[in-house]
């Protein structure tokens, strides 16, 4: 069988740089070939070139921790044929050698690179319908098919592929002309080490042409099988039944509509004895494959179930067990013949227990479960690959393994430091008869696919070669790495780049929203520097950060050893003076925050809102904003919207410089511009503006007017904690049966269903972020010295009373206990600042008598006393007091770690203390 | 009022004599509506002290509710709801007493007050928190309820399944807790103890819901130092604050009558609610008050199913120094599952419901209704009562003698149930009784049955099918469930 890649290799060189190739001139086209090509691995410039001509590894064959070995992921088969006729920028280093000897190195090579983690296994792999359709639509819509030849064409993409009853369905028409296909990968490599190999590329591939994605582990599993499986057809070839029934599992307990709705997950299961795993309530199961019937007759099946559940044979309703009730038996009973019928169970569950058996009984056949050996699914079986195991006999493999080094091979792959094979860059011959560039090169000598223009251009840069040692400029810097990582396949910059018409019907938004280009393209690149921030650069680049949901196309993840200094490229080209950002302050923050309202500018109509979705479409959310977008940036598309043509559908909310809100700071664009940034500046502590629906699911809590109180069970709490969420974004916990504040955050405050849905009960977690965790431990003690012992006993057994709670006539609780006769209430209270709220606790302390109480108000592993009387705890929290003239805090170094203790006089009057903490 | 309204509800009766009758023609159900945002997962009701309702829910809101008697109430709109508390854990009961409102969280005894008077709590203060929770989603408290000592009673629920923090003390107890915060725990073994109330004469009943260690559902007496059955909880009984001694070990398979052999102080329930016959899952309960407001069953009890959404009626009298009677249907069809009835200022019935969790019969998620009494009398057993030779039966209105006289009209059985550790109890030792006599009263309104082979510690179960009211009516419910455990001398 002839293999694709051998296609591929055919096709002009390397696809990427096409566009490259007339934007540079004709040296520079041949300085990137020296490093795409790998020159410099056998070649090696002179220290100062090493900039412009990197070494970028080939992929990785011996594998390492977090990679499989060639021999793991490639078929031997495969291997030998690549070794014959390789192709993109591997050479062929075997053509010059005489045919004898040329098929003993072959073999050689073949066995080493075998032993490297082989022999490659792929065991029977169930075709699960769900899970191929799913890679199908993830591969024609995240990217894959910006550097790959899609596999269809988008309008298919609505048909099925697979019908149940049929297999996979014929491929409709199909235009061929896209390059960098993936038609070999079925014959190259299994669904297992594809889906292994999809999760991290990059170790396996190290020099970041082919980027992460992002894919969840059920992602990689589905592109894998969709890569590997497509062609497999019901019965043909590759096609076998393989013991147990598919399952797909359904977070719905509406199984009536389960057509067209994606499983959460799908998998084989042995048998029907117990249900996979599921959540308590709420769901469905839908179990399909074939059933074998040892001897025809009548055959009764059964199904006992809790709530509901069918059972088909043949596409015949047999047992109809539906509606709720507890576990509850019900049979029918059908004419079957011997052989291989097929069968599909439907269970679903709404509340309360579940289960479901399923049994059958015929002739010769009491009533007993169906025994997985009667239970068929669709699988594909790997044919034997005899090279595999041939190919390991040690001696031949020993062979390899020298072959390889003396070929030079290692240069390239898993390259160590041994010194470069060649001759230096600075001393060859460009037009040396024999030459690697010569038309025949000598045996021994790398071939490859050159074409006269190739050769000219790697001539001319090797000409200019001193000239590599002039450092590249920032421009022609960026330039390279868009155009050796393909960036302008998807985005476009200065007029260059952008999806090809070719490509356009592969970008696609999340379902039918209407947020036209913008909603599915990715951004145009112009500005960018100046645009985002240079952090928030760096985490598209190279932390995966993403602000639009909706858009189905990913940025790709090269790595930051490939893209690392982009992000400060940019900045540099684009950016531009910016002015100091407006001041910060809360009154700003408020009328912002009125501005962003329905009654005013109206953000919301189309924006999403720190989690919360925006009145209209769901454009970028703006709790995103101020932490990324410059400032200066950000007043000129208010101000100015047509000097960035940005290409949004963001109206002009100042038409004629004239405000539609004339009463916040008297209609002044300019000072509402910067009342929205100070708003913005909070980030996903923004409080949330008048008009906003909140409709995140019935449990999501949402405070706006007033605090929000809920009592939880609460992780590293006791089950008796009280939830308080304020408006301005800052939700608290504290465990009453501790009388301890547990945990600050920010952000989203809480939502309820673990705690108000079904019987509940979930031990519930801070929803927002930010998360600050208190000390553990009792807050207060009456100790005889400022470095005695902390206790550590519970707060009950330290003599603490819970005394209840006041509520303020703000809404928000003040929780009272008393140790040892001291009363103390307890007030948290939210302070909005830069960057979002912090928080003040106040205490009043209400004794009889003198003396002194200890309150602990931070422990970490460093705190440290700051000049003006603030604390510093561990870089991440600083703590101010403020309470009684003679009252002294000390630093206690403990041997659990430090801690901040402050002593508070008691007296007859109540004593207030208030402790800022900022995080 | 009363007396014109049965006048025209008789000459009614009289005119639709053929018509068959149904119980909404005597008692009719209002549905107080909630607008949006209002969950009323009713866990507690009460009336202030100025006739307003106040709810407490299972998300640990309580709710003050305006013009919920009002005679439009049922038009959106009408009913108002205040949010005078929130941030509570899972509050199944609410009291007035001494202007506080108390509740039981899972974690304490609490009570509330409103200093200003808008309606919203302003002060908490708790009472009493001797017990932890293992924060378990069954680690639920239901109360308090004014026991005869003079102190809150509560009642606690048994965990199912994990726990986070490990085993908690004091589940499946009935807990007795003064005002100023001293406690002690006065009955144990409890299961699901779904529902508490002191009886007009003082003693506190409880009703337990079916399940491991409890055969059959059942309404019984919280006796000072009385085990229920249900062992998971009782290792809480060698801590000091039990008082009562060692219970001992429940026998796994006994029938209930013998249980005592084993457990003296195991306490045989005042009645049984037979599985699927009477609901399945008693809730809360109320002695009717109204002294004929309601209806006929002044001094009876009415008692919430949160499964079959609907209100069973018991009768109960003293026999050898015990409680017991019978169970009777009463009105289905309530919206959810009904957790709680408090009567309401009229001296209709209000209703609190939810299906959370837990599916009921009813079709809403939860809410609250009222059960008014059309002033129409029903045609009902009105009272069972044990006699030491068979029982004797009253009705609402006069039977039709010829129709009640042949004893093999009626059937009659008994039976009784096990107590073991898998769920639930099938009917146990089920024999077919002789009536070998009825005799009707000369007025019609009582029914004299002499019965062979009563047995102690047994249901009797008694179906009426072929009796008529002397207008020809068959009895509104023609089924009743004595559970007898003394036979009078």
């Amino acid at each position: 069988m002839l293999l694709t890649p051998i296609v591929v290799a055919a096709l002009p060189l390397l696809s990427a740089p096409q566009a490259g190739v007339r934007a540079v001139g004709v040296a520079a086209r041949g300085e990137e070939l020296l490093t795409e090509l790998r020159c410099v691995a056998c070649h090696a410039p002179e220290d100062a070139w090493s900039e412009r001509l990197p070494l970028l590894p080939a992929p990785s064959l011996t594998g390492s921790e977090s990679s499989d070995g060639v021999g793991k992921r490639a078929r031997a088969s495969w291997i030998a044929a690549h070794l014959a006729e390789p192709g993109d920028e591997m050479p062929d280093l075997l053509g010059g050698l005489p045919a004898a000897e040329r098929e003993a190195a072959a073999n050689e090579l073949l066995a080493y690179l075998v032993s490297l983690g082989g022999p490659f296994e792929d065991g029977p792999v169930p075709i699960l319908p769900a899970r191929l359709e799913r890679g199908r639509q993830l591969y024609h819509s995240i990217g894959c098919v910006a550097c790959h030849a899609p596999l269809e064409v988008p309008e298919d993409l609505e048909l099925p592929l697979w019908s149940f009853e049929g297999g996979l369905l014929e491929d409709a028409a199909f235009d061929e002309t896209f390059e960098r296909s993936l038609t070999h990968l079925p014959d190259k490599t299994g669904h297992e080490a594809l889906a292994r190999f999809l999760l991290d590329p990059r170790s396996t591939r190290p020099s970041g042409e082919m980027p992460s994605l992002g894919l969840s582990e059920s992602e990689a599993q589905a592109l894998a099988q969709y890569l590997t499986l497509r062609e497999v057809r019901a019965d043909g070839p590759g096609f076998d039944y393989a013991p147990g029934l598919i399952y797909e599992y359904f977070e719905t307990d509406n199984p009536a509509k389960l057509e067209g709705v994606m499983p959460v997950r799908a998998e084989v299961v042995e048998n029907l004895d117990e249900l996979p795993e599921h959540r308590p309530d709420h769901f469905s199961f839908r179990f399909r494959g074939f059933v074998l019937v040892p001897e025809g007759g009548r055959w009764t099946f059964y199904t006992t179930s809790d709530d509901g559940s069918r059972l088909y044979v043949d596409d015949e309703l047999v047992v109809d067990n539906w509606g709720n009730h507890p576990m509850r038996e019900r049979s029918g009973e059908v004419n079957l013949i011997a052989g291989r019928h097929a069968i599909e169970v439907v269970m679903y569950e709404q509340g309360g227990g579940e289960g479901l058996e399923v049994a059958w009984a015929g002739p010769g056949l009491p009533k007993g479960a169906i025994p997985s050996s009667a239970l068929r699914h669709w699988a594909r079986v790997s044919p034997p690959d005899p090279r595999g195991e041939e190919a390991l006999e040690p001696a031949l493999v020993a062979r390899g393994a020298e072959r390889f080094r003396a070929l030079g091979c290692s240069a390239c792959h898993d390259a160590d430091d041994e010194p470069a094979p060649g001759k230096r860059l600075r001393d060859l011959d460009a037009l040396a008869p024999g030459g690697c560039l010569d038309e025949a090169p000598k045996a021994g000598l790398p071939r490859y696919e050159l074409d006269a223009a190739d050769r000219g251009h790697l001539r001319a840069a090797l000409a200019a070669r001193y000239g590599f040692s002039r450092p590249l400029t920032p421009g022609a810097k960026l330039q390279r790495t868009l155009n050796r990582l393909d960036c302008y396949a998807c985005h476009e910059r200065d007029g260059r780049g952008g999806p090809s018409d070719d490509h356009l019907g592969y970008f696609r938004v999340e379902g039918d929203l209407d947020l036209g280009d913008e909603g599915r393209l990715p951004p145009t690149l112009d500005h960018v520097g100046w645009k985002l921030l240079p952090h928030a650069l760096d985490g598209v680049l190279t932390q995966g950060e993403a602000v639009r949901p909706y858009m189905l196309t990913r940025m790709p993840q090269f790595g930051a050893e490939h893209v690392g200094t982009v992000a400060a490229l940019l900045s540099r080209i684009d950016g531009r003076p910016s002015d100091p950002p407006p001041l910060f302050s809360a009154d700003e923050v408020d009328i912002g925050r009125s501005l962003a309202g329905t009654n005013a500018l109206g953000c919301i109509q189309c924006h999403d809102l720190a989690g919360h979705k925006g009145l209209g479409i769901p454009a970028v959310d703006l709790a995103t904003v101020g932490s990324r977008i410059d400032p200066s940036w950000f007043r000129t598309l208010l101000l100015d919207p047509w000097s960035i043509r940005m290409g949004s559908r963001m109206p002009s909310f100042f038409p004629d410089g004239e405000s539609p809100a004339k009463d916040l700071h008297g209609g002044d664009p300019a000072r509402q511009t910067d009342a929205l940034w100070s708003w913005l500046s909070l980030g996903s502590s923004m409080p949330l503006p008048e008009g906003l629906v909140v409709d995140e699911g019935e449990y999501e809590l949402v405070p706006i007017d007033r605090p929000i109180t809920v009592g939880v069970f609460f992780k590293d709490a006791s089950a008796r904690t009280v939830l308080v969420g304020f408006p301005e974004r800052l939700g608290v916990a504290f465990d009453v049966e501790s009388s301890r504040l547990t945990r600050a955050w920010r952000g989203r405050f809480f939502n309820a269903e673990g705690t108000w849905h079904g019987r509940a009960g979930k031990l519930e977690d801070a929803m927002g972020q930010d998360v600050l965790a208190f000390p553990d431990g009792v807050p207060f003690a009456r100790l005889d010295a400022d470095d005695a012992e902390w206790p550590t006993r519970s707060a009950d057994d330290v003599g603490y009373r819970v005394r209840g709670r006041r509520v303020a006539p703000e809404g928000d609780p003040i929780f009272r206990y008393e140790l040892d006769g001291v009363e103390i209430d307890e007030r948290v209270l939210p302070k909005l600042g830069p960057g979002g709220a912090t928080l003040t606790r106040s205490f009043q302390l209400s004794s009889d008598g003198a003396g002194w109480i200890h309150f602990r108000a931070a422990t970490g592993e460093r705190i440290e006393a700051l000049p003006d009387g603030e604390f510093r705890v561990d870089d991440d929290q600083v703590l101010s007091l403020r309470g009684p003239a003679n009252l002294h805090a000390v630093v206690h170094e403990g041997p659990a770690g430090a801690e901040l203790r402050i002593a508070v006089p008691l007296s007859s009057q109540p004593t207030l203390l208030e402790v800022d903490v900022r995080w | 009022m009363v007396g014109p309204l049965l006048l025209a509800a008789a000459a009614l009766a009289a005119q639709d004599a053929a018509a068959p009758e149904e119980e909404a023609d005597f008692y009719r159900l209002i549905t107080v509506p909630q607008p949006e945002g209002v969950v009323l997962e009713v866990g507690g009701m009460a009336l202030l002290p100025d006739g307003r309702p106040i709810v407490c829910t299972r998300r640990g809101q309580v709710w003050v509710v305006d013009n919920a008697f009002a005679a439009d109430a049922e038009e959106p709109g009408v009913v108002r709801y205040t949010l005078f508390a929130e941030g509570l854990q899972e509050t199944l009961g609410l009291l007035v007493h001494e202007g506080w409102i108390y509740t039981v969280q899972r974690g304490e005894l609490s009570r509330m007050r409103d200093v200003d008077g808008d309606d919203r709590m302003d002060e908490l203060e708790t009472v009493a928190d001797p017990w932890h929770i293992s924060g378990n989603y069954h680690e639920y408290n239901f109360g308090p309820r004014l026991g005869p000592d003079g102190r809150l009673w509560i009642t606690t629920n048994k965990p199912f399944g994990g726990e986070p923090f490990g085993r908690a003390n004091w589940r499946g107890f009935a807990l007795s807790i003064g005002l100023d915060g001293t406690w002690e725990p006065v009955c144990c073994g409890l299961r699901s103890p779904a529902g508490i109330q002191n009886s007009p004469w003082g003693d506190v009943f409880y009703t337990d819901n079916q399940g491991e260690w409890c055969g059959a559902s059942k309404l019984s007496l919280l006796r000072p130092g009385s085990c229920h059955g249900h062992p998971w909880g009782m290792f809480s009984c060698e801590e000091s604050e039990w008082t009562y001694g060692d219970p001992g070990d429940p026998p796994d398979g006994v029938l209930m009558p013998d249980v005592h052999e084993t457990i003296p102080s195991f306490e045989l329930p005042a009645v049984w609610f037979p599985y699927d016959k009477t609901g399945r899952s008693p809730s809360g309960f109320v002695w009717d008050q109204t002294d004929g407001a309601f209806g006929p069953f002044a001094g009876q009890v009415f008692v919430g199913d949160q499964y079959a959404a609907m209100l069973l009626r018991v009768y109960l009298e003293e026999v050898g120094g015990r409680y017991q009677g019978a169970v009777f249907p009463f009105r289905r069809g309530l919206a959810s599952g009904v957790i709680r009835v408090a009567w309401g200022t009229d001296q209709t019935l209000m209703v609190g419901m939810s299906d959370r969790g837990w599916p009921s019969l009813g079709s809403a998620p939860f809410g609250l209704q009222r059960v008014a009494w059309t002033g129409k009398m029903p045609f009902e057993i009105h009272e069972m009562r044990a006699r030491p030779d068979g029982f004797e039966l009253t009705f609402t209105r006069p039977i039709d003698p010829a129709t009640a006289e042949d004893p093999s009209a009626l059937r009659m059985e008994s039976y009784t149930y096990r107590l073991h550790a898998s769920y639930g109890s099938a009917e146990m030792e089920t024999q077919e009784l002789d009536v070998v006599e009825a005799r009707p009263s000369e007025d019609g309104l009582t029914l004299r049955l002499k019965v062979d082979g009563l047995r102690a510690g047994y249901v009797h179960e008694l179906h009426l099918p072929e009796l008529r009211s002397a207008d020809g009516q068959p009895l509104l419910h023609d089924d009743a469930y004595y559970t007898l455990i003394e036979i009078p001398e």
